[in-house]
């Protein structure tokens, strides 16, 4: 690939680029390019545009977009071409082949008319918002012809990329005022030519009207061009070249023939070319400033999507340090208790609730509650120490056991002769939760029996009325 | 600010610490969660990035699962040694003794995570009593000298204990508390979390500035996004229209069911582009087939498109031959839609029964008139749905936090009756695709014009008027 060719893409041609890339993609993510781009310093756009770098120059895209510049150009040198022949061709045409008298009113409306008719149509039109028929949009329509059907994404890109940033009506108006700058220039130089090579009179023509009307519109036209150095025909002049005074050819003399050819030439450029230009140069800067700060949209949708996968703004940063392996340790069979007599009660991490006081069931010997470091030690003492037929553990069923909590009620029921477990709460707790104390329970070596998931069944297990 | 910040993840097992690695990493496939304990065994980092540039690692520790014995280990070492270390040194005493590396592993992983990191937060299920091993768990990470914020999960559940973990932390000389709930967290509660943190961390608080005002223009960003899908969805459906023989038997009903699975298509379309925008995946919803809303607008008011003053503007360009036309027009205009409505109230009983009804439009244009096709176009009441519908979708993911393991089910109908928009009245915006069928096309080629582009943008600021004016976020998530 050409270095030079392909440094001359910068700035919005590089988001024309991203913007064609992405209209010639399917949807699936190209990775490779994901890839690249990424590592790339810099925000979500310069990695969106090294993305669009990276596929353009791997698909030949970028090539197509040198050649599509090229060809737009060489459209745009086509339309302007046509319009110097049209402008030129018009000029002769207004004057006629006929070495004759020239109706100078009628001539000048027939060059400025059609010209100043579409110069209040496209400002309508530009004011209105709406989309109308105009030379840009040919132009545009005929570049568009000459793409390769695989690159009219890169036309497509340009127009949804203008449009998008509200600068069509720019790009649209520049080309229209040039084109019709230069077809009234090529009226200029028809008009030159026809008066350089042959000889005309000029006249003007009326019916109905006064010869005043034709005195001063004459003047007035002719103030602005008089200002530059072109000749103004005085009302002397004016009043001879009347159609009453019936000029020949012969008749005028040539100092007033030159006058008005200075005269019609001059309105010709002050009021054809100059309008165009300015509108022109107006609308080319507005382009260029447009342009230089086009950026991407990237909260738009179109862009989001690739935008945060090119820049996430979290990463999984993988596993720093491995899980231990796993340790089974196998727990000896629990024997459950049968008859409700002699128990203690031990209440385990409860918090504030209290579900037995001694008294309330003639079962319960002894309620022991289980919390800190010296609740569990305590309590393991005084279960080997006192010979209790049996002990009920009450756990509460909403919170998760631990290795802790386990390996704690682990060694309090092999200090036990024989074990139940009452899972308070058990009703309102979820199915998922229940089934991990079972399993826990099992693993402890404590039979399924043995464990009430009912706050009604264990109290009526152990007779207490509440 | 080279370095980034190292923020540990610490707290008793099965309180949600992977589910707020979730949330704030706003990634669903982070780690593994379950409602069982112990579920992470590992300690596992994941990174916050802010223009390509890593300002927090955040760490997922294991659960401590034995604080009671571990606290008690430290105190024996403590005894042995006779000596009046820092709580620090104690605990790389307690890493290089033989407990770390069988009993105490998983537990020595924390620690060793805990001393490596400039902050930690403290994840609390709020639902738990505050108990012994707690207190010990806290005491353990305290001696660890690192800030450490206490954050309290699962705060909006009906059986929260906020108040006595407040008085437990406060007990403890924690005071700087942060309520998140990791499943619903609510609008602003990241920027509430690294603020806190920022208070914490005072050298570090200009990285967490950073992150914040990241995050809110993301948040932003994302919003303005899947408003303006939903903004084009609804221009592209009001646009879309169809011609159908009405004299051919069955074309209607034929024409129906196309127009029907178009406009079911485009809805999943933007369904599924709205969730990968807010990083979710198709399996978070309930039913990924989203059915059209049936019964309600079935029995749609019939009207007649060319009531519509928009469709007439149009019109009126069209009959009077051009802009220049001007104000003569609009005579043209009266006498015609006399003529029109009297012709089109012999189409209303045309009505078909049951089903999803997209359409219930016979809007007749001049055309058709002639050639005696209908013009078949989506209903109201189905925009006004479709509108409702994706509102929703969008509040319901913009507050769904990315811990959260149910699925969203999509909006009843039932909820239009607190509507989007004015149920009798489309707003501008789609009166204008209405008029404007070629709005459906997007062939930039031919849209040189910037009118639908216009009609998004205003539509897009409607929308996002009603999101936040929305006062029925009710039970979407449910």
């Amino acid at each position: 690939m050409n270095q030079d060719s392909t440094s001359s893409v910068t700035g919005w041609q590089l988001r024309w680029l991203a913007e064609a890339v992405r209209l010639s993609l399917s949807q699936a993510p190209d990775l490779s390019a994901e890839r690249q781009a990424r590592a790339v310093e810099g925000d979500a756009e310069q990695r969106i545009l090294a993305w669009a770098r990276y596929i353009a120059d791997r698909d030949g895209l970028m090539q197509a977009l040198l050649s599509a510049r090229q060809r737009a150009v060489w459209a745009l040198v086509l339309l302007l071409v046509i319009a110097l022949f049209a402008g030129f061709f018009a000029a002769m045409a207004v004057l006629g082949d006929r070495s004759a008298s020239v109706n100078v009113i009628w001539a000048l409306g027939a060059l400025l008319g059609a010209n100043l008719l579409m110069l209040l149509i496209w400002l309508l039109s530009f004011f209105a918002g709406g989309q109308s028929l105009s030379l840009g949009r040919f132009w545009f329509w005929l570049s568009a012809r000459f793409q390769h059907k695989h690159t009219i994404n890169l036309a497509r890109a340009f127009a949804g990329m203008t449009t998008q940033a509200g600068l069509s009506r720019w790009w649209l108006g520049a080309v229209s005022h040039l084109s019709w700058m230069i077809a009234l220039l090529g009226a200029t130089i028809g008009l030159l030519l026809a008066l350089s090579l042959r000889s005309y009179a000029f006249t003007w023509e009326t019916t109905i009207l006064p010869a005043s009307v034709f005195e001063s519109a004459v003047q007035t036209l002719g103030w602005l061009p008089g200002l530059l150095g072109f000749s103004v025909p005085d009302l002397a002049m004016v009043q001879e070249a009347g159609v009453a005074n019936a000029q020949t050819l012969d008749g005028q003399p040539d100092a007033q023939r030159r006058v008005w050819a200075s005269w019609l030439i001059g309105c010709l450029l002050i009021y054809g070319v100059l309008p165009r230009f300015v509108l022109g140069v107006v609308c080319l800067l507005r382009l260029a400033a447009g342009l230089r700060v086009l950026s991407l949209p990237l909260s738009s949708p179109i862009w989001n999507l690739l935008s945060v996968r090119l820049s996430p703004d979290s990463e999984h940063a993988g596993i720093t340090d491995p899980a231990p392996a796993q340790v089974v340790t196998k727990r000896q069979q629990i024997t459950m208790i049968d008859k409700a007599e002699h128990l203690a009660l031990i209440e385990f991490e409860l918090g504030k609730v209290q579900v037995c006081h001694p008294d309330t069931s003639p079962a319960i010997s002894d309620v022991i509650l289980v919390d800190s470091r010296e609740d569990r030690q305590q309590a393991l003492v005084s279960l080997r120490e006192s010979q209790f037929a049996g002990v009920i553990f009450v756990c509460q069923a909403a919170q998760s056991p631990d290795r802790g909590s386990l390996n704690w009620l682990s060694d309090a029921m092999q200090a036990a002769t024989a074990v139940r477990v009452w899972l308070l709460g058990a009703d309102k707790t979820s199915a998922d939760r229940l089934e991990v104390w079972r399993q826990s329970l099992l693993e402890l070596g404590v039979p399924q029996g043995a464990v009430f998931v009912s706050d009604a069944d264990a109290r009526a297990w152990l007779g207490v009325s509440l | 600010m080279t370095q980034p910040l190292r923020i540990a993840v610490a707290g008793h097992t099965n309180t949600g610490k992977t589910s707020l690695l979730r949330t704030l990493t706003r990634d669903t496939k982070f780690g593994q969660v379950s409602g069982r304990p112990g579920t992470t065994r590992h300690v596992e980092a994941a990174r916050l990035l802010v223009n390509g540039r890593v300002l927090l690692e955040l760490f997922d520790t294991p659960g401590l699962e034995e604080p009671i014995d571990l606290l008690a280990l430290l105190d024996d070492q403590s005894a042995a040694s006779g000596s009046r270390a820092d709580g620090p040194a104690r605990m790389q005493r307690f890493l290089e003794s033989q407990p770390a590396v069988d009993r105490f592993e998983q537990e020595a992983k924390v620690i060793r995570q805990m001393l490596r990191s400039d902050a930690a937060f403290y994840v609390i299920d709020v639902r738990d009593p505050v108990l012994a091993k707690h207190r010990d768990e806290l005491e353990i990470l305290r001696l660890c000298g690192v800030p450490l914020l206490p954050l309290l999960n699962f705060v909006s559940s009906a059986d929260a204990r906020e108040n006595e973990w407040r008085e437990a932390l406060a007990g403890l000389g924690l005071h700087a508390i942060v309520r998140f709930d990791t499943v619903t967290p609510a609008q602003d509660g990241e920027r509430v979390l690294y603020n806190k943190l920022a208070s914490l961390l005072d050298q570090h608080s200009e990285i967490l500035q950073v992150l914040i005002a990241s995050h809110q223009a993301d948040a932003q960003q994302r919003q303005d996004s899947a408003l303006q899908l939903v903004a084009e969805l609804l221009i592209d459906v009001a646009a879309t229209c169809t011609r159908v023989n009405a004299i051919e038997q069955g074309a209607l009903e034929l024409g129906i069911g196309q127009l029907n699975d178009l406009v079911r298509r485009k809805e999943q379309d933007c369904v599924e582009r709205l969730l990968s925008l807010f990083r979710f995946y198709p399996d978070d919803l309930d039913n990924a087939d989203l059915p059209l809303p049936e019964g309600r607008w079935s029995k749609g008011r019939w009207q007649d498109d060319l009531f519509d003053p928009y469709t007439l503007q149009a019109m009126g360009i069209k009959v009077g031959g051009g802009a220049a036309a001007g104000a003569a027009a609009g005579v043209g205009i009266d006498l015609m839609v006399g003529g029109i409505t009297l012709g089109a109230a012999a189409v209303t009983g045309a009505l078909l029964g049951g089903g999803l009804q997209t359409l219930r439009h016979y809007g007749s244009g001049l055309l058709s008139r002639v050639t005696g096709e209908k013009l078949l176009r989506v209903d109201e009441g189905i925009l006004l749905a479709l509108a409702t519908r994706q509102c929703q979708l969008i509040r319901a993911l913009a507050n769904r936090g990315h811990a959260a393991q149910h699925k969203l089910i999509p909006v009843q109908l039932a909820d239009t009756t607190a509507g989007i928009f004015n149920k009798n009245r489309l707003p501008a915006p789609l009166r204008q695709a209405r008029a404007n069928p070629d709005w459906a096309s997007k062939d930039q080629l031919r849209l040189l014009d910037n009118g639908r582009q216009r009609a998004v943008k205003e539509l897009v600021c409607i929308l996002v008027a009603q999101i936040h004016s929305g006062k029925q976020d009710q039970t979407l998530d449910q």
